[in-house]
C-alpha cells in the first residue's frame, strides 16, 4: 500500500480516546538451550470500556512444547478498603476451537479473572513461556508491537541471545537501533499515543521484530517440514485429479465443498502437522492445512505446479518470521514473477479465496527459499448486475429482480444462499436487496432471481423511486458508515461495481421523470417510452479498502432522492 | 483477475428424523440417553455434532455412532452460551441425503436431580418424530402437549407443530420457591447479618432522597454502573455466594443482583421480596427454567417490581413482551406480570428538517421499552461510535438521513429517563426536497408519535419539504 494511501486513511480517522494507560509494557527473550520469553504488563484501565477489556485476560499456549507460568497477577486497588486482589486463574481449551469445529485441545489458554476490577485500578500480569522446542522448524522470531489502541508510558524490548548464533532485527523509526551490550539488545519506548484500529493500523504500529532466520529461510526450512513427498500415493491422487479437475480452480473448488472444515491434534507438532493428503481424502475433514497438503499434491499429480503458503489472516506479518508467525495456510500457484494463491478451506468465494484476505502478505513455502508477498487489494472483478421487469402500484413497485454477480457480493450472496436456514434465508435475501417481502426466490446459472414488493412511496405530487439505496445492501451500509465520520474500519462489505436497469409498466399513470444526474462514480436516468418507465443507475464503490476521499461523492449522491422522484402532475 | 461463477441453488437443510429419548431415574439420579437419526443436508451440520454441560453437576459422554468417527474424532472444549464445556464429536464424510444415526448420555448429579424427578423437552418443530421412554420405580407426574402414550411409561410425538413433554415430582410452589432461590433466601433469613459494605452501599443510595422510588432507582442504578452480570446456566445460575464475596468481585448472577438489591432494600427498611420469573407456566410446580430473577417491593402506594440484572433497563421497568410468570418467596402461588405494550411505553421523534442548509435536528423522549431499547442501543459508547450506531440503526429504518453527531442524557442513570438529540445532514439539499417520512424502527411497541417540523405525519409515505 503506498505511503500516501495510508495518510489518507489516517487524515480520515480521528483519534479517539485509549481505554487504558499502559504504566509499562516490557518483553524479555531469552534465547539459550531454550527459549524463555518473560512478558511484564502493569495497565490502568481509563473508562468502562478499558475494565471490560482488562477484567478477563486470555494467555493462549499449546502444551507439548511450551510451558506457561503465571508469575504475578493481581489487581492493585486505588480505592482502600477492597479486598481480593489476586487474580482467579482457569486453564481450559482455548475458547475459539468449539466455534471454529476444532478438536485440538492442546491448543490452551490460562484465563485470568481481575476481580471487581475499577477504573483507575493497577492491573499487574507477568508470565513467563519457555519453549523448549519451537514447532516444525528451529526459526525463532518476537514481533514486539506495543497495543497501539491504549497510551504506553513505556516499553521495552529486551533480546538476550546466549548461542550467539546471530539475529536478524527490524524496527521501525520509532524505536531506532537497540543498545547493544555484549550478547543483549534491548529497545525502549514511549510514551505513545494511541492510534486508532483501522485495517492498515499495523503497517503504522511502532515494532522491533528479532528471527533467527530471514524469511527466504524460513520459506526453506518450513517446505522442508511441511511440503512431504508422497510417493506411494500418486497414483491414487493422480486418478483423483483426473476425476475432479482438471485445473487448480475445480480443484480447489471441490476440496472446498466436500472436505469438511474439522480438524485435530495429530503428528509430532499438534496445531502444525498436516494431515496425508489421502487421509484428509478418506476421512473428508481437515482444516487449512490438511487441504492445503492435499491441493497442491493434486495440483502436482496432474502436472501442475504449486506450492504451500502460510499467511497471517490478522494481517500483521512484520518482515522478519518464524515458525510461528502465522495461523492459515494456502497454495500458491506461480504466475508471472508473483504467486496467486487459492485457498481450498474457503467455500463460495469467487477469486480462489475469499475477498477479506486482500492485502494479506503470505509466505510462499519453496525449495529454494521465496520472500513474503502480497495478494492485491485492487484489480478484482467486483459486480452486482440488477435488472428489475415490474408493475409500479400505490405505494410500491412489484416483480422480479434477476442479479447476477462476481467477486465480493457474489461471495455475501453464496453465503446466504448455502449457509442460511430456508425460513431465514427469504429474510436474509430481502434485506439484501430492500424489498419489503419476497414471495420468490430461485436460482438459474449464475442468476438469482427475486419476486416481491418494495416501497416506492408518494404523495404531494411525487413518487420516489426504489434505486440502488434500496436494492444493494452493501453499499448503502457503506453510505451510511462513511458519510457521518468516516469510521476507523474503513472496509466495505462488498465491493462492486452496482447496476440496475429497471422496467416499470407505468399503467398509463401520468409522470414526469427527473433530469439525469452524472457524478464522478455515479449516473442515474429515467425516460418513458409508451406506458413503459425506464430507470438506468449505476454506482462505482471499489475497492474493498477505498480512499475516502474519492468514494464519499459517489455515496452521497447515490444516497440522494432526486434522480429517483417522479412528478405526477 | 478471472471471476468465478457461481451456481445459486437453494441449499437443502439437515433434519433431524427421529429422536429417542431414554429416561433413566436411579438412585436419585437422572440420566438421559439421545439417540438421534438426521439426514445429512448441503450445510453438512451433521459432520460435527456437540452436546454442552457443566461438569461440576452434569457428565456426558458420546455412546457411539452409525457412522464412522475418526480416532481424533472425540474432543472436550470450552462450551458457549454459559456452559463451561462442550463434548464436541466429528463424524466427518456423511455425504449429502445420507441417513446418520449417534447417541450421547447425559448425567445429572446435581442437588436439584437429588430432590426429585425433574425433566422436559420441547420441540418447535424439532424432528419429525421423537419417543421419550421413562425408567423410573418412583411415582411421577406428567404433562404432554403434542405426545400421546403408546405404553407405560412411552411417550410418542409425530409431525406436531408444537409439542412438549413434562415429568416432575409431586411439589408445590412454595417448595418449588424454595428449591430455586432456596441460597439466595438463606443469605436473607432473619438471622442474618449485613456485611459493612452493604450498609455502605445503602448510605450511598439514600443519598437520591428520602422516597422508596428515588432510593430504589439508585440502588439499581448502582448496582448496575459497578456490577459485571454473568449468565451460567442450569443449576449454577441458582448457586449464591456470601453478600461480602459479590461484593468484592464486582460480578454476579442475575439471582446474585436481585439478591444484593433485595437487601440493600431491606437493609434500608423497605419491604422487599425476591422472586423468579419465566415466560411460559410449567404445567405443575417445576423448579428448571426460572431464569429472570425480580424483587417486589411492597409500598403504601402498591407493588413496585425491579429487574437488577437488566443492566440498561429504567429502573423500575421490567420487560416482558410476554405475561410474565412470577414465583414470589414465600408465595404458594404464581403472580402474572401483564405484557408491557400499554402506555408506559412511549416514544416521541420530533424531527426538523432543513432542505435549505440541508441539515436535520431530531429530538427522542422515551419511556419504557422505548426507553430501554435506546440505552441499550447506545450506552457506553464513545461520541464517533454513537454516531456509526445511529446511522446504522437510521439506514435499518430506510431513512437516508445522516446523522454526523449526538448527545443524551446519562444513560447509565437509570432514575432518569433516557433523552436523544441527533443533527446530520441530508445527502443532496436541492429545494424542494421529496423523502420518505422519517420514522425510526424499533423493536419495543407502545404508543409512538412522530412529528416533522412540528407536524404530525402518521399516514404518510413521501414528504415534500421546503
Amino acid at each position: 500500500m503506498p505511503q500516501a494511501v495510508l495518510t489518507l486513511f489516517l487524515l480520515a480517522t480521528v483519534p479517539g480516546l485509549p481505554d487504558a494507560v499502559y504504566v509499562r509494557n516490557s518483553v524479555t527473550v531469552l534465547i539459550d538451550s531454550v527459549y524463555t520469553e518473560t512478558t511484564e504488563l502493569v495497565v490502568v484501565p481509563l473508562n468502562g470500556r478499558g475494565v471490560a477489556r482488562f477484567t478477563t485476560l486470555s494467555v493462549p499456549f499449546r502444551t507439548g512444547w511450551e510451558t506457561v507460568e503465571l508469575l504475578e497477577a493481581r489487581t492493585g486497588l486505588w480505592r482502600s478498603g477492597r479486598r481480593g486482589s489476586d487474580a482467579v486463574v482457569t486453564e481450559r481449551p482455548h475458547h475459539a476451537l468449539a466455534g471454529q469445529s476444532r478438536l485440538e485441545s492442546s491448543m490452551r489458554e490460562l484465563v485470568l479473572t481481575m476481580p471487581g476490577l475499577e477504573t483507575g485500578d493497577t492491573v499487574v500480569v507477568r508470565t513467563r513461556r519457555t519453549i523448549r522446542n519451537l514447532p516444525l522448524a528451529d526459526c525463532y522470531s518476537y514481533n514486539y508491537s506495543p497495543w497501539c489502541r491504549d497510551s504506553v508510558i513505556a516499553g521495552e524490548f529486551t533480546v538476550i541471545d546466549m548461542r550467539g548464533s546471530g539475529l536478524y532485527a527490524e524496527y521501525s523509526p520509532e524505536f531506532g537501533p537497540p543498545d547493544t551490550s555484549g550478547s543483549t539488545m534491548r529497545w525502549r519506548i514511549g510514551p505513545l499515543s494511541p492510534i486508532d484500529p483501522h485495517p492498515l493500523s499495523f503497517l503504522d504500529r511502532p515494532y522491533a521484530a528479532v528471527a533467527s532466520h530471514d524469511a527466504r529461510s524460513v520459506s526453506r526450512e518450513l517446505h522442508a517440514e511441511l511440503d512431504i513427498p508422497y510417493g506411494t500415493d500418486s497414483v491414487m491422487l493422480s486418478e483423483m485429479a483426473a476425476v475432479i479437475g482438471p485445473t487448480p480452480d475445480e480443484m480447489r473448488d471441490w476440496i472446498a465443498r466436500n472436505v469438511e472444515y474439522t480438524g485435530a491434534d495429530l503428528g509430532d507438532w499438534p496445531g502444525f502437522t498436516p494431515k496425508p493428503p489421502l487421509e484428509t481424502l478418506e476421512e473428508r475433514a481437515g482444516v487449512c492445512r490438511d487441504t492445503a497438503v492435499l491441493l497442491v499434491n493434486l495440483i502436482r499429480a496432474a502436472g501442475g505446479e504449486a506450492w504451500l503458503a502460510m499467511l497471517d489472516t490478522t494481517g500483521g506479518l512484520p518482515g522478519l518470521v518464524g515458525s510461528r508467525s502465522f495461523d492459515h495456510m494456502v497454495v500458491a500457484i506461480p504466475q508471472g514473477e508473483g504467486f496467486r494463491v487459492l485457498d481450498p478451506s474457503a467455500r463460495g468465494v469467487a477469486d480462489g479465496h475469499s475477498y477479506g484476505l486482500r492485502g494479506t502478505r503470505f509466505l510462499p513455502l519453496t525449495p529454494w527459499g521465496s520472500s513474503l508477498q502480497t495478494i492485491p487489494v485492487e484489480g478484482w472483478e467486483d459486480t452486482l448486475k440488477l435488472v428489475f421487469t415490474g408493475t409500479l402500484g400505490d405505494g410500491s413497485i412489484s416483480g422480479t429482480l434477476h442479479a447476477t454477480a462476481s467477486g465480493a457480493p457474489a461471495e455475501l450472496l453464496f453465503t446466504i444462499m448455502e449457509r442460511s436456514h430456508e425460513s431465514y434465508r427469504n429474510t436474509l435475501l430481502s434485506r439484501f436487496f430492500g424489498a419489503e417481502s419476497l414471495s420468490a426466490v430461485s436460482g438459474t446459472g449464475d442468476t438469482l432471481a427475486v419476486t416481491g414488493e418494495w416501497s416506492a412511496p408518494g404523495g404531494e405530487g411525487a413518487i420516489l423511486l426504489p434505486g440502488l439505496r434500496d436494492f444493494c445492501l452493501p453499499g448503502t451500509r457503506a453510505a451510511h458508515l462513511l458519510i457521518p465520520a468516516c469510521p476507523d474500519g474503513i472496509e466495505l462489505d462488498a465491493p462492486a461495481f452496482e447496476s440496475l436497469v429497471m422496467v416499470l409498466a407505468r399503467n398509463g399513470r401520468e409522470l414526469v421523470p427527473p433530469l439525469p444526474v452524472t457524478a464522478e462514480g455515479y449516473s442515474c436516468s429515467i425516460t418513458l417510452h409508451g406506458d413503459t418507465l425506464f430507470l438506468r443507475e449505476t454506482a462505482r464503490i471499489l475497492p474493498l479498502r477505498p480512499e475516502p476521499e474519492r468514494i464519499l461523492p459517489t455515496l452521497l449522491i447515490r444516497s440522494g432522492s432526486s434522480a429517483r422522484t417522479v412528478l405526477t402532475p | 483477475m478471472t471471476a468465478g461463477i457461481f451456481l445459486f441453488v437453494a441449499a437443502t437443510l439437515s433434519r433431524t428424523v427421529f429422536l429417542d429419548i431414554g429416561l433413566f431415574r436411579e438412585q436419585g439420579l437422572t440420566r438421559a440417553v439421545f439417540t438421534v437419526t438426521g439426514l445429512q443436508g448441503d450445510d453438512m451440520r451433521f459432520s460435527r455434532v456437540s452436546q454442552d454441560y457443566d461438569p461440576e453437576y452434569m457428565s456426558v459422554s458420546f455412546l457411539g455412532a452409525s457412522s464412522a468417527v475418526p480416532a481424533w474424532g472425540v474432543d472436550t472444549l470450552t462450551g458457549s452460551g454459559g456452559w463451561p464445556r462442550t463434548l464436541m464429536v466429528a463424524m466427518p464424510g456423511i455425504a449429502p441425503g445420507t441417513e446418520v444415526t449417534w447417541s450421547f448420555s447425559a448425567e445429572e448429579f446435581g442437588s436439584n436431580a437429588g430432590k426429585g424427578f425433574w425433566w422436559n423437552w420441547r420441540g418447535t418443530p424439532g424432528p419429525d418424530s421423537v419417543r421419550v421412554s421413562v425408567h423410573a420405580s418412583q411415582e411421577y407426574l406428567v404433562h404432554l402437549r403434542g405426545f400421546t402414550e403408546t405404553a407405560p411409561g412411552v411417550f410418542v410425538s409425530n409431525s406436531e407443530d408444537i409439542r412438549a413433554i413434562w415429568f416432575g415430582s409431586p411439589s408445590n410452589w412454595r417448595e418449588t420457591g424454595e428449591m430455586v432461590m432456596g441460597e439466595a433466601l438463606a443469605v436473607l433469613s432473619p438471622g442474618a447479618s449485613f456485611p459493612p459494605d452493604l450498609t455502605e452501599a445503602v448510605i450511598q443510595a439514600g443519598a437520591a432522597g428520602a422516597s422508596a422510588e428515588l432510593f430504589l432507582g439508585r440502588a439499581r442504578t448502582l448496582i448496575s454502573d459497578n456490577f459485571r452480570v454473568i449468565s451460567p446456566r442450569g443449576e449454577a445460575a441458582l448457586r449464591v455466594r456470601p453478600l461480602q464475596s459479590i461484593l468484592d468481585t464486582r460480578y454476579a448472577t442475575p439471582l446474585e443482583t436481585a439478591l444484593l438489591f433485595c437487601a440493600m432494600a431491606r437493609r434500608a427498611g423497605h419491604q422487599a421480596r425476591l422472586a423468579a420469573a419465566r415466560s411460559d407456566l410449567p404445567p405443575f410446580p417445576y423448579p428448571i427454567g426460572w431464569n429472570r430473577f425480580l424483587v417486589r417491593v411492597d409500598t403504601p402506594d402498591g407493588a413496585l417490581w425491579f429487574e437488577p440484572s437488566a443492566p440498561l433497563s429504567p429502573a423500575g421497568y421490567v420487560e416482558s413482551s410476554d405475561t410474565l410468570f412470577v414465583l414470589v418467596e414465600g408465595m404458594d402461588q404464581i403472580l402474572r406480570i401483564d405484557p408491557n405494550r400499554g402506555t408506559g411505553n412511549l416514544c416521541r421523534e420530533n424531527w426538523t428538517l432543513n432542505p435549505e442548509a440541508g441539515t436535520f435536528r431530531l429530538v427522542l423522549d422515551c419511556r419504557g421499552g422505548f426507553d430501554r431499547e435506546l440505552r441499550e442501543r447506545l450506552g457506553g459508547m464513545p461520541s464517533q461510535d454513537a454516531v456509526l450506531a445511529l446511522s446504522e440503526w437510521f439506514r435499518g429504518s430506510g431513512i437516508h438521513l445522516f446523522p454526523t453527531s449526538c448527545a443524551t442524557s446519562d444513560l447509565f442513570d437509570l432514575a432518569t429517563p433516557a433523552t436523544l438529540e441527533v443533527n446530520g445532514v441530508f445527502a443532496v439539499s436541492p429545494s424542494p426536497v421529496y423523502e420518505r417520512v422519517p420514522e425510526l424502527s424499533w423493536q419495543s411497541r407502545g404508543e409512538r408519535v412522530v412529528e416533522v417540523n412540528g407536524s404530525p405525519v402518521q399516514g404518510k409515505d413521501l414528504l415534500r419539504i421546503e
